[in-house]
């Protein structure tokens, strides 16, 4: 089953096969090298890699672009926003304050990233029900306006991540495909570049001014880098926040993530159906 | 249907589909500045941003070492071939440093004084000059005023026209082609002078005399090279870029397949090094050829029969370049052994000629041999290090482009004796100046080429292992008198290492044009096509060769001033000078010349001999 998991992974979303890079305990990254140091000599994926990933023992991330500008897959990561610090000022553009609906309807104020990690907070249903609800939206347009396959996974950390495969194609090609997404989605206006959105709505009850989506991936081609865009593997543990990550069941109530067989994950056509044939 | 097993269908029409509509948009836009400048018309945001992408340009054509001489000039600094560790005078206000104590990296286009052990860019150098707070001058609308400052000093002039559009006007003298020039309109109501197109084509590129690249005549309809010139020659950028960047490509489809027969077979593989100034799109019609290279013919590393092309960018040692060829072939029976290595074809691409041959002169640097090795198709490519192992690459197929600033041909030949066999590797490609589009441009579309491309590349594949593109008896006969009765005579006259794998390159490029036609055997007129690319070829070698005439000569003067001036009192006599310069092995008769030269510019005099000296009076040379 491990080696399934592991064949999917490697072939579904490494493009990159010479370099990957090591999550440490405290969230950050560097590129695996035998050294441990970043000029080391730079450790390719390898069996032993992905099955300690799986296991949770150690996790890594790939590196999106092949040295020739292709890649296998474009993403959305889809995470709760942090609220401002006191130094930004009502009126900014940069000002968030979190604000979440209680069972009553009645609005609650909170930072949305602090409370999911407090699962006792009681805002965290509404959090998974906007989480799942845009992840939902990208993933039909995904299924019906572009026909390829999808699914989405929850980070362990502060959102979901949606993956649609293309197989490999250049990255230019893929970050199209994800603006055709992100232009039917409607309503997300990029901020800080082109590839962050948050939402135009800024009313909680109405829109998603909790969740900001980053598009991966971020470059055409690696011209004048050596790396590129990194984005963590799923399945395995987010040594951040020690949660597991997993594929979600697109199909459970949308306040709930349930996980899903990654296999048939990983394998379907149709995300909608589960694996029973429901 | 992707490779994957993905049905890409819909996906690509919706990509295409988004394409259509974004080439719409800016055919609309493209459109709408063509209309007079009535101000409710001009949209705000593309000329502004085509004045910021003109500015960007104008930056980036800045080196170092010139801004350090115009804006900082406590210092001439001496290159002399180097890339980095160039000592310069600190060009931090306030460090006299007499002794000089900081260094430039041309690699990194950045300075750093030890003493001060503080550094920084162009900008910095400049932002001292104009009394701009350094690190500062970053923040707000200071770096903008700066890039103004900078950009006048290089002899730009700004004007605003209605709409708030800003036009950047080049310096008359430099010759840069096609910014449009116009004038502001007296009132509102009085159209604006028609455009002007400044054509300095003969002042931007007087040390670059070449002869007509002859293609629309040699290259036949509805063949590869045809759809790869009618896809490129739509743009700005001088057409010879596209033509020896298009047989970069039409090679990599040919591989170690195609061959042509001589007593050593001749592979299709090139060295390209464009010349040309900074923005004449040297890096534009790369990216063409990396778009088609994409399509046509991408490169899976987990097959180990792919034929298609690995990028590989500015590797930084022999050990990286050899290693991106590296692919090891594991044994199925028993994963932890190789089976074999599997060929790589790959486009080694270096941003400048000059980072590359700085590392020729340095000690125990072996990326220059090791790309001698590549273009001489050698069937193993290897290396060992204590550090980085045993690296390999199999019967590698190894193109190679980069690109260089006429300018920098000076500094970079200046070691011409250690670097000529590498450098004769490489055909030097300068292009004849289009007229530049002012804003916006024209679209390449390089999808029509992709399958004539991948049809030569079925067409390679026909090829049995022994076969080869064998001669014509009127091509043998044809080729065999021009090879005697020019190239062998040109060769000697130019008595230029430059020119010693001439014949070699008229061989690639028969290969290259009967590949083009598909076809078996060389025909007499891809012979003669060849041939009428030949005068193009010898001149561009000319230039470097040109370059090399005045470095030497250059040396020569500012060693023989330092010798000089070490002896102010005696003066110096030739025979001291050769022998003080002995090591570095110049010719006589330059030494003598140089100081003929530098006696009639009145740098040198010489001293009379005393009369009733013992023995032959010797003309000795003093500081004038």
């Amino acid at each position: 089953m491990s080696d399934e998991i592991s064949n999917l992974l490697a072939s579904k979303f490494i493009a990159r096969p010479d370099v990957k890079a090591i999550q440490h305990a405290d969230g950050s990254w560097s590129p695996h090298t035998s050294t441990g140091k970043r000029d080391g000599e730079k450790i390719r994926w390898r069996r032993e890699d992905l099955d300690a990933h799986l296991a949770g023992s150690r996790t890594f991330g790939h590196y999106m672009l092949s040295t020739e500008g292709n890649v296998k897959l474009f993403a959305f990561d889809i995470d709760l926003e942090k609220n401002s610090g006191p130094e930004i000022e009502p009126g900014d553009s940069r000002y968030y304050r979190g604000h979440w609906v209680d069972d009553e309807g009645e609005v609650q104020g909170f930072d949305a990233r602090e409370s999911w990690l407090d699962r006792a907070h009681p805002s965290r249903t509404w959090s998974k029900y906007q989480l799942r609800m845009v992840s939902h939206k990208i993933m039909k347009i995904i299924t019906e306006e572009l026909t390829i396959p999808c699914i989405s996974a929850y980070s362990g950390g502060k959102g979901v991540h949606v993956y649609a495969f293309t197989g490999l194609i250049k990255a230019s090609d893929a970050r199209d495909g994800a603006s055709i997404v992100m232009d039917t989605l409607g309503g997300w206006k990029a901020s800080r570049g082109d590839n962050f959105f948050r939402s135009e709505d800024r009313d909680p009850t109405t829109g998603y001014p909790n969740l900001s989506i980053e598009v991966f991936p971020k470059q055409d081609s690696l011209e004048g880098k050596t790396l590129g865009n990194l984005m963590r593997l799923p399945l395995g543990r987010n040594l951040k926040s020690t949660d597991p990550t997993f594929f979600m069941d697109i199909t459970a109530p949308m306040t709930v993530m349930r996980p899903i067989d990654p296999v048939y994950a990983l394998t379907t056509t149709n995300p909608w159906k589960t694996p029973d044939g429901r | 249907m992707a490779d994957s097993g993905i049905d890409l269908s819909t996906f690509e029409r919706k990509l295409a589909e988004r394409r259509a509509a974004r080439e719409e948009v800016a055919r609309a836009s493209q459109k709408l500045q063509k209309l007079e400048h009535d101000q409710d018309l001009i949209p705000e945001s593309d000329p502004r941003s085509a004045a910021d992408a003109e500015m960007d340009r104008i930056m980036s054509g800045i080196d170092i070492l010139s801004g350090y001489t115009r804006w900082c000039g406590k210092m001439m600094p001496d290159a002399r071939g180097k890339t980095e560790g160039i000592k310069i005078s600190c060009p931090i206000p306030g460090h006299e440093d007499r002794n000089p104590s900081a260094w430039i990296n041309l690699d990194k286009q950045t300075w750093f004084c030890g003493a001060c052990q503080q550094g920084g860019d162009v900008y910095d150098l400049a932002a001292f000059h104009h009394g701009y707070p350094v690190p500062g001058y970053k923040d707000g609308a200071n770096f903008h005023e700066l890039r103004r400052d900078m950009a006048k000093d290089l002899g730009y002039t700004f004007q605003t026209l209605p709409g708030n559009v800003t036009e950047i006007i080049p310096p008359e003298e430099e010759g840069v082609q096609g910014i449009v020039t116009t004038e502001e309109p007296t009132s509102g109501d009085e159209e604006l002078e028609p455009a002007k197109v400044v054509d300095l084509y003969e002042e931007a590129v007087e040390d670059m005399i070449f002869a007509p690249l002859p293609w629309q005549q040699i290259i036949p309809e509805d063949t590869y090279l045809d759809a790869y010139m009618r896809a490129t020659t739509v743009d700005d950028i001088p057409e010879e870029f596209h033509f020896w960047n298009g047989l970069i490509g039409l090679g990599f489809a040919l591989g170690r397949e195609v061959t042509l027969m001589d007593y050593v077979p001749v592979y299709s593989n090139l060295f390209v090094c464009t010349i040309g100034r900074s923005g004449t799109g040297k890096s534009r019609a790369r990216s063409h050829l990396n778009d088609l290279l994409t399509r046509a013919l991408p490169h899976d590393w987990s097959d180990p029969n792919s034929k298609g092309v690995r990028k590989i960018s500015s590797p930084g040692s022999a050990e990286s370049l050899i290693h991106n060829f590296e692919k090891p072939v594991e044994d199925p029976s028993n994963p932890k052994k190789i089976a074999y290595y599997a060929p790589v074809r790959g486009l080694i691409d270096f941003n400048e000629l000059s980072s590359l041959v700085g590392r020729a002169s340095r000690m125990g640097n072996v990326t220059v041999p090791t790309l001698m090795q590549f273009y001489d198709m050698e069937s193993t490519v290897a290396t060992s290090s204590m550090t980085h192992g045993s690296k390999q690459a199999h019967n590698p197929f190894a193109s190679a482009l980069t690109t260089t600033q006429p300018s920098a041909l000076r500094t970079l030949i200046s070691k011409s004796d250690d670097v000529s066999g590498f450098l004769n590797r490489w055909i030097f490609v300068p292009g004849r100046e289009k007229m530049r589009f002012a804003i916006g441009g024209v679209h390449v579309d390089m999808l029509p080429v992709v399958p004539k491309l991948q049809e030569i590349g079925g067409w390679a594949a026909s090829f049995g292992t022994s076969e080869r593109v064998d001669w014509s008896p009127e091509a043998v006969t044809r080729f065999t008198d021009f090879f005697h009765g020019v190239i062998e005579r040109d060769k000697k006259l130019s008595q230029s290492d430059l020119l010693i794998r001439l014949d070699l390159l008229m061989k690639k490029l028969i290969l290259l044009l009967t590949s083009n036609r598909m076809e078996k055997i060389v025909s007499l007129q891809t012979v003669e096509d060849a041939i009428a690319c030949y005068p193009y070829m010898l001149s561009s070698y000319a230039i470097p060769e040109g370059q090399i005439g005045n470095t030497l000569q250059h040396e020569v003067s500012e060693a023989v001033m330092t010798y000089i001036d070490k002896h102010p009192d005696t003066g110096v006599s030739l025979r001291d000078i050769h022998r003080s310069l002995a090591k570095r092995k110049y010719p006589n008769d330059l030494l003598l010349k140089t100081c003929e030269q530098l006696t009639k510019l009145g740098l040198l005099k010489t001293v009379v001999p005393k009369a009733g000296t013992v023995g032959r009076p010797t003309t000795r040379y003093k500081r004038a």
